[in-house]
């Protein structure tokens, strides 16, 4: 049984066990040993960031699946819950139970985004998504289709770097002319070489294998400069993860977006081609760096027709996102309207 | 007195313009002869059918006062024209009509048909002039190819010709082809549906997209540092150019052009 709290080795800030033989906390990872005051002193849960490279060489292996089990500081019940939950509340008497655990030492998140959306406007958010959506069931408002929403701190990783590279094009100028006789068409063809690079701060990820890649994806933006120092207080009253999905596994995600850009940027750079093909790119990152945070989110859960959809709230902004169901009979009949009213039209243009 | 010879005077006038051929009468015109209407220079027909074509004309002519030239050549070539070979049909039946001196009245109203038996460029045209070159619609222009067209790739030429003169008639009698608009219009209709219905996919469908906006993130754009966008090589190699040219006109011809003698024709023709 794993308790709420919990002291960390001041070296490597795993978890210290007290050893009745030595009458000395010991670390397993580092094997360091110290004396209580020792320990005290250090008050590691206070100052250590998260640092990948200093995680990753630690703590080179971590089994995230299966459960374990809390005691609740208020009520003294045994509570079970997943391996990966930082922050989650007492069944028996509703406590807000943050799991020292997984947000401190080596887990120690570099920053968070507090909730600034209360939840009491989501049903207004949620009310203003589905207005205009004019394919939406009629009854999926009026009904009670929403299952549960949750406030949750989801673990992202934020990352730094520069991506340089080169890429080369198959471009064409097209100019075109006519005489009496014949349409003429002349193209140029050119093999442009762009070579250069750019720096990206903070591309998010989110590091949790719950969490669908592409909701979280589509919740952005944050403000990031809104970023603060993380603190066990901001988890009060939600809910909360730490990473299962590493920042190496979670890399391609950004890699991809930076490249794509960096591709984007070259792209704009060529000036007056008719048409651009790239035929060649080579790019790298550079200066990698690693953030963890906390980033908030309210998960919303609704049914519809013995279907689950899953919503996201960006718990700063306000953005919602998520797919909603359509309704075959409005599609058709706007489908079917459309089609009349243009094919009317066409039919008294032609008359008249 | 005056004003009853006056009034006499212009209901004369007035049944004149009313009676066929009067209006040619009334503002001092003659008919033209027949004779030179059919000009079969490339002898792809025979005299008997010669003969039905300029009894047509005639008739066409006395009746609604409209000119009609037939003209057959081996080629687009004509010693009155000048010492040139015409590439274009059309071009060559505007300068033959418009300096041959035929037409009705001011306007110098009339048709002409010309087809070139020159072996590998086999073309034909016909030229709408005068109030002709205002009646003959697009659709009517058109339909005359529709129906020209596969007589003369079938080496139907005097069909072709009685085909021709058959739709001048038609057209004279009623200002316009029924069946030419019926299909054109059963076409334009096609399109019409085609273009709706592809609209209409196009509008639900964005309105299905827009139900479904969560997608993964394949761009990085707006966490790129402000300026820091660094291009220090940029390199163009030419390769080469290719030029492709396309004729203006391939089987169809059509639309409003200008004779040398810089009147107004209307048409449309083809290669067959």
């Amino acid at each position: 049984m794993s308790d709420t709290l919990s002291f960390k080795c001041p070296n490597c800030g795993a978890p210290l066990t007290y050893s009745a033989e030595l009458g000395r906390f010991s670390c397993e990872y580092c094997g360091s040993s110290f004396t209580f005051d020792e320990v005290k002193n250090a008050d590691v849960n206070a100052d250590t960031p998260f640092d990948w490279g200093d995680y990753a060489a630690n703590v080179p292996e971590e089994h995230l699946d299966g459960l374990v089990s809390y005691v609740c500081k208020s009520c003294g019940a045994e509570v079970v819950t997943d391996a990966v939950t930082a922050a989650t509340h007492c069944p028996y008497c509703d406590n807000v139970m943050v799991i020292e655990d997984n947000v401190s030492g080596l887990l120690k998140p570099n920053g968070i985004i507090p909730f600034r959306v209360d939840k009491k406007k989501l049903k207004d958010i949620v009310k203003a998504y589905c207005s205009g959506k004019r394919l939406l069931p009629n009854n999926f408002l009026t009904t009670h289709r929403i299952e549960e929403v949750r406030g949750v701190y989801v673990p992202f990783w934020l990352y730094g770097c520069r991506a340089d590279g080169n890429m080369t094009f198959d471009a064409t100028r097209v100019r075109t002319w006519a005489d009496s006789q014949f349409y003429y068409t002349e193209t140029s063809h050119y093999l442009v070489t762009c070579d250069g690079g750019m720096a990206f701060s903070r591309v998010p990820a989110d590091g949790s294998r719950r969490m669908d890649d592409a909701l979280m994806d589509s919740v952005e933006p944050y403000d990031l400069s809104e970023l603060k120092d993380y603190a066990s207080g901001y988890l009060s009253g939600y809910l909360a993860d730490r990473f299962d999905d590493d920042a190496e596994s979670c890399l391609p995600r950004a890699d991809l977006r930076v490249k794509n850009s960096l591709a984007d940027a070259f792209r704009s750079s060529l000036r007056g081609f008719t048409t651009a093909v790239p035929v060649a790119k080579n790019m790298k990152l550079t200066d990698t760096r690693v953030e963890y945070v906390l980033l908030p989110v309210y998960l919303i859960t609704a049914s519809y027709n013995d279907k689950k959809y899953a919503f996201a709230v960006n718990g700063q902004t306000g953005k919602m996102t998520g797919n909603l169901p359509v309704s075959r009979a409005k599609f058709w009949a706007y489908f079917g309207g459309i089609f009349a009213v243009i094919s009317g039209l066409f039919a008294l243009a032609n008359f008249l | 007195m005056k004003k009853i010879k006056c009034m006499a005077s212009l209901l004369l006038l007035l049944l004149v313009m009313l009676m066929p051929g009067g209006r040619a009468l009334a503002f001092g015109m003659q008919a033209p002869a027949a004779a030179d209407r059919v000009l079969d220079k490339a002898d792809i027909w025979s005299e008997s059918e010669e003969a039905e074509f300029r009894d047509s004309i005639e008739a066409l002519s006395e009746t609604y006062h409209t000119d009609v030239v037939l003209l057959t050549v081996y080629m687009l070539y004509d010693a009155a024209l000048g010492d040139q070979t015409y590439s274009s049909a059309a071009d060559f039946a505007d300068d033959f009509y418009d300096r041959g001196g035929y037409g009705y009245g001011n306007g110098r109203t009339g048709l002409i048909l010309v087809i070139s038996m020159e072996p590998g460029n086999r073309q034909y045209h016909f030229s709408t002039s005068g109030r002709e070159y205002e009646s003959y619609s697009s659709s009517d222009i058109s339909f005359v190819q529709g129906e020209i067209q596969p007589l003369l790739t079938g080496a139907d030429y005097d069909g072709a010709a009685r085909r021709f003169l058959e739709l001048v008639k038609l057209h004279e009698e009623s200002g316009h082809f029924d069946i030419g608009l019926a299909k054109t219009d059963d076409s334009d209709m096609l399109w019409s549906l085609g273009l709706a219905l592809l609209v209409a996919w196009a509008v639900t469908s964005n309105m299905k997209r827009r139900m479904n906006p969560v997608q993964k993130a394949s761009r990085a754009r707006n966490y790129a540092v402000p300026g820091s966008y660094e291009l220090r090589h940029y390199n163009e190699v030419f390769l080469g150019t290719s030029v492709s040219r396309r004729p203006r006109s391939q089987n169809r011809q059509g639309g409003g052009h200008i004779g040398h003698s810089g009147a107004g024709h209307g048409g449309g023709g083809g290669r067959f």
